[in-house]
């Protein structure tokens, strides 16, 4: 019996072990490696691609910032994805709480409406058509504008499961007291839906930053491009200068890298629920 | 009535301190938006006039070796016309990105100039939108502002420009050509006692001999390009090999009014020698990036580079003296009469109709076709010209190819009008995909012939 | 709106009871008239930003939306050239029997490579996930820092998920081809008619396994510890512990991550439009319908007539699936 609990044991640990290095390898190692790169002078890259920077020199860092046009680049990115961001989960919170509170007559349909959009096919080729039509092609405004909605149908579900949650006792209270419904909204409902208003946050603002296809059809002036875009035709540019590249590279990854580092934790911790059995 | 549980900060943080941060959000987003916006508008205009009152061009036009010499000619422009402004809006290469960047400004008609990788002609038989490339709709469909009567054209050779015409109108220009063929290491031939082939069984043996000896014999990188970096080999095999045999050496024509055949023996001798000869080039050749083909050769490393006159500058200054360079045509067939360098002649500037700013157009094409510019432009791209009386340009380039220079069998007549749709094999995107595979030989040159055959209208 | 708090301790109101109390048992009257009526329980001031609140939401999502998607089928029965001036004319089913005659073989070839990359990622994301779900759903050190690494790459976007890939395989100076060179081993990897797919199917994987991996960490913390020991105490292997206890027992996660998957391959090509644009035997439906619509085309309406297709397939496929996906979770319940 002992013999038997011990190899399973040895299994166990030896799963465990060979599982952990297989993640490093295939999840971390590529990132690492680039960043090593990324550290190397182009002669010692051209030695061998499997050397590791001994010494290790941030020129790199600064010829690709000033070559690239990095600066400006996370600018627009920034812009593009903060307030498509913001304005679609101020808006999906516009639809949900109605939604929810079945204030409007035909809730049931738009509701069902909302869910119609997951089931269509791909839309960008009329987007295409309508950003020629409302002159939202090509300038910063319309950019934005055209990168609201993908997120809303997401925010309304999440957000409509959530108000549903809160009592009505808390709007009538509100109403007593000539609490107008915006100062509800505001000061109330979002800190209590905080969560979900973060996560469909989160969920628009990585999707407008990592967007490839959208510059590539939306934008054609290089002063508008964001940082998806501008490593693309950084790395065209440059297709032989690794240890360039992969500076740009980081340059560009950073910043997301950064923030899923400080909210990856309650994110995944979040969506695997808390307790461990 | 019960008092429902409200949030503990609720009254922590007073309503007009709430009140306030939410209109200064606001506001700055509105500012920094409307900024941003008034910004945008300036800058991605599609020209005409912007805040500073100077007039924008917009370019759209792909980078490559022709970046400073591109920004010199602006940089001069702007100097004589202090109140134009010149942008490029461009891309690395002519691959994905800029085919779309080309069509969405066209549609849009963001840009005064777009750079054209092709000419209008030749067109399809029955030209059709479903059987014409973009390019050609657009040139059939009015896009372009006719160049017609414009001072600059009487510089150009007429054969260049008639590759731009459509029913009388000029609707680009053709402002540059380049040779296709086999550039050479010199000092590495006189080493092994070669002679430049001029035939096929002796370029055979040419690659044979470097082979041996463990240098890579022939070099060309597809990646980023795609399949149509093979042309260097298969347009050249094609004239001599098939072409030569036709009046006019017309082989296109002949396809496009099916006077012969793609399943002809003479496309199978062509497709089988293209087999042949892309063994000896560098293994991975189709995943190498194209901006390793003047390294390899400067380098040594490879003794012979398939490729277009564009790169010979780069090949001579990485090379930094250490070897000679040269120039041959590829011969395809045991003839030598028959073995013709291939000429291309395709990158068009087009004017777009509708876009602001196309008077400054003009003056931009006319001072990039006044002889000096022009000039200026040759010998820093190493272009062969297509401006009238300038076979002769001081030039790296020049040198290298000696009397090849400027001097070559047009494309044009190579290539026959691929529909824009039709058979997959045919469309110009998927037919080099096709020669690639009988290069590679995951398809026989007999099925190959027999599959394009079948697709061919 | 008075700067008053409106629950400002009692207090403060009793300090003005004149003032404040018939105002607040008014509208507590109102309300309490109202109650039942919904959103007359709001002011006028109220509603009419609900409305419009409502409204701008519902514009931007029907304009951007709905509209554009079901635009889709529209332009698909149309020669539209996105090119002004050019009229457009309704072209009935031209465009799609395009894709199965003149367009055949290479539109045979895409729904070939479609079906390869879909195969292939669906299973790579359902094994993978459920072997990562194993080691990474306890709570011990260091777990949450693998958690973290293997859900990473869903952030970092194509274009930098791409370029990283497209630099390590690179087939001559990338790390991969040097160590493939002692080996005797060379390749023209993203370049390769033969490894291009396996590799884009394998990037793509990367690049989305950490969600299928949390759904499945879920589903087997969701297996109650009884279940686990039951299995050891016959004396199982782990295989048939897993085969025959764990794995019936996550199918609502098998049915999530499969129907995900497959939907999301169906759909997805910015991965390989950075990675290959669809050479080299990574054609997806997605990718050509994208490069016939915007790569240098007049025909938009050819690009809108392949994503018809596309849509049209992946219902055919996803609709099924999830029926038999669906009965699979009844039957594991025995």
């Amino acid at each position: 019996m002992a013999s038997v609990t011990g190899a399973r044991q040895r299994q166990g640990v030896t799963f465990r072990w060979v599982m952990a290095v297989g993640i490093v390898l295939v999840f971390l190692i590529p990132l690492l490696y680039v960043i090593n790169i990324s550290l190397e002078t182009p002669a010692e890259f051209t030695a061998s691609p499997l050397s590791i920077a001994l010494h290790p020199q941030f020129r790199n860092f600064t010829s690709a910032w000033t070559t690239g046009d990095f600066g400006p680049q996370l600018l627009n990115t920034t812009l593009y994805s903060v307030v498509a961001g913001g304005l679609a989960t101020m808006l999906s919170l516009f639809i949900a709480f109605p939604l929810a509170r079945g204030l409007v007559r035909v809730s049931e349909g738009i509701y069902r409406l909302l869910l119609v959009g997951f089931f269509l096919p791909i839309a960008i080729i009329p987007l295409f058509i309508e950003a020629k039509a409302l002159d939202l092609y090509n300038n910063r405004i319309g950019y934005i504008l055209l990168h609201v909605e993908p997120a809303i149908p997401l925010g309304v579900i999440v957000l409509t499961s959530v108000i549903r949650t809160l009592p009505l006792e808390m709007d009538e209270a509100a109403q007593i007291d000539g609490c107008p419904y915006w100062k509800y909204l505001w000061s109330v409902v979002t800190p209590l839906c905080a969560p979900g208003m973060v996560v469909t946050f989160l969920w628009s603002l990585l999707g407008v930053w990592n967007d490839i296809i959208g510059p590539v059809v939306f934008l054609n002036s290089p002063g508008l491009f964001p940082v998806a875009r501008g490593i693309f035709a950084f790395e065209g540019d440059h297709l032989t200068a690794w240890t360039l590249l992969t500076a740009g590279l980081v340059i560009v990854a950073l910043p997301v890298v950064i923030l899923f580092l400080i909210v990856q934790r309650r994110i995944i911790r979040a969506s695997i629920g808390g307790a461990i059995k | 009535m019960r008092q429902p549980e409200l949030p503990r900060h609720f009254g922590r943080v007073t309503p007009r301190l709430r009140r306030t941060s939410l209109i200064a959000a606001g506001a700055g987003m509105a500012l920094l938006v409307a900024a941003c916006g008034s910004n945008s508008s300036a800058n991605s205009s599609s020209g005409g006039k912007s805040s500073g009152g100077k007039e924008v061009l917009k370019i759209a036009t792909w980078h490559g070796t022709a970046t400073s010499p591109f920004n010199q000619i602006n940089k001069d422009f702007m100097k004589k016309y202090p109140n134009i402004k010149v942008e490029l809006d461009y891309a690395p290469d002519t691959s994905g990105p800029y085919k779309t960047l080309l069509q969405t400004t066209v549609d849009n008609r963001t840009a005064g100039i777009v750079t054209n990788t092709t000419a209008v002609n030749p067109l399809p038989l029955h030209a059709s939108r479903s059987t014409e490339t973009a390019g050609q709709f657009w040139a059939t469909s009015g896009a372009f502002i006719s160049l017609n009567g414009q001072s600059f054209l009487k510089d150009y050779q007429k054969a260049a420009l008639a590759s731009d015409l459509y029913k009388g109108q000029q609707t680009g220009l053709p402002y540059t050509a380049w040779n296709l063929g086999i550039f050479y290491n010199k000092t590495l031939f006189k080493k092994y006692g070669l002679k430049v082939p001029t035939t096929y069984n002796e370029f055979i043996k040419v690659l044979q001999t470097f082979k041996s000896k463990g240098i890579i014999p022939l070099f060309d990188g597809l990646g980023g390009v795609g399949g149509s970096y093979l042309s260097f080999l298969y347009d050249a095999l094609y004239e001599d090999v098939w072409g030569s045999t036709l009046p006019n050496d017309d082989l296109s024509s002949a396809l496009t009014h099916n006077k012969v055949k793609w399943t002809d023996p003479k496309d199978i001798q062509v497709l089988s020698e293209l087999h042949a000869v892309a063994q000896y080039l560098e293994p991975g050749y189709a995943g190498t990036s194209y901006t390793q083909m003047p390294g390899s050769i400067a380098s040594g490393k490879a003794a012979m580079l398939l490729d277009g006159s564009w790169d010979v500058g780069s090949v001579v200054k990485d090379s930094k003296g250490k070897y000679q360079f040269g120039y041959f045509p590829v011969p395809g067939s045991n003839n030598p009469a028959d073995n013709k360098s291939v000429l291309s002649v395709g990158e068009t500037f087009n004017v777009v109709k509708g876009a602001p700013s196309t008077d400054a157009a003009m003056k931009w094409l006319a001072f990039f076709s006044s002889p000096k510019e022009y000039a200026k432009w040759i010998v820093a791209t190493g272009a062969s010209s297509t401006e009238v009386g300038s076979d002769h340009f001081p030039g790296v380039t020049a040198k290298t190819m000696g009397n090849w220079f400027g001097k070559g069998w047009d494309s044009p007549l190579i290539e026959p009008a691929f529909p824009a749709s039709g058979s997959f094999y045919d469309q110009s995107a998927n037919w080099p995909t096709m020669l690639l595979d009988v290069a590679q030989g995951s398809k026989s040159p007999q099925a190959a012939a027999e599959t394009i055959q079948k697709g061919w209208p | 709106m008075s700067a008053t708090p409106a629950l400002a301790p009692k207090r403060t109101r009793a300090a003005a009871p004149e003032q404040a109390a018939p105002g607040r048992r008014a509208r507590q009257a109102e309300v309490a008239r109202r109650r039942g009526r919904g959103v007359a329980g709001w002011s006028r001031g109220s509603r009419i930003f609900m409305w419009t609140g409502l409204g701008v939401g519902l514009l931007f999502y029907f304009g951007l939306g709905i509209v554009p998607g079901v635009g889709t089928i529209v332009v698909a029965f149309t020669n539209y050239s996105a090119f002004p001036g050019v009229s457009t004319n309704f072209t009935g089913f031209q465009q799609f029997a395009a894709a199965f005659t003149t367009e055949g073989p290479l539109f045979y070839q895409s729904l070939k490579d479609t079906a390869l990359f879909v195969l292939g990622n669906t299973v790579l994301t359902t094994v993978g996930g459920v072997l990562l779900a194993h080691r990474l759903a306890g709570a011990r050190k260091g777990d949450g820092f693998l958690r973290a690494t293997v859900f990473m790459p869903t952030v970092l976007g194509a274009t930098v998920i791409s370029l990283m890939w497209l630099f390590i395989f690179d087939p001559s100076a990338g790390p991969v081809a040097a160590l493939g060179k002692h080996i005797g081993f060379s390749s023209g990897f993203f370049g390769s008619p033969t490894m291009a797919l396996p590799l884009v199917v394998f990037v793509q994987t990367w690049a989305g396994i950490g969600f299928g991996t949390l759904i499945y960490i879920g589903g087997l913390r969701a297996i109650p510890r009884e279940m686990f020991e039951a299995g050891t105490v016959d004396g199982c292997g782990w295989w048939r512990r897993f085969w025959l206890v764990t794995w019936p027992l996550l199918a609502p996660s098998t049915t999530v991550v499969v129907l995900l998957t497959v939907v999301g391959s169906f759909t997805t090509y910015n991965l390989i439009y950075v990675l290959t644009d669809g050479q080299f035997g990574t054609n997806t439906l997605g990718i050509l319908a994208f490069n016939s619509a915007f790569s240098g085309s007049a025909n938009l309406g050819y690009g809108s007539a392949l994503t018809v297709i596309l849509f049209v397939l992946t219902l055919i496929v996803a609709i099924p699936l999830q029926y038999w996906l669906r009965a699979r979770e009844r039957r594991a319940v025995d």
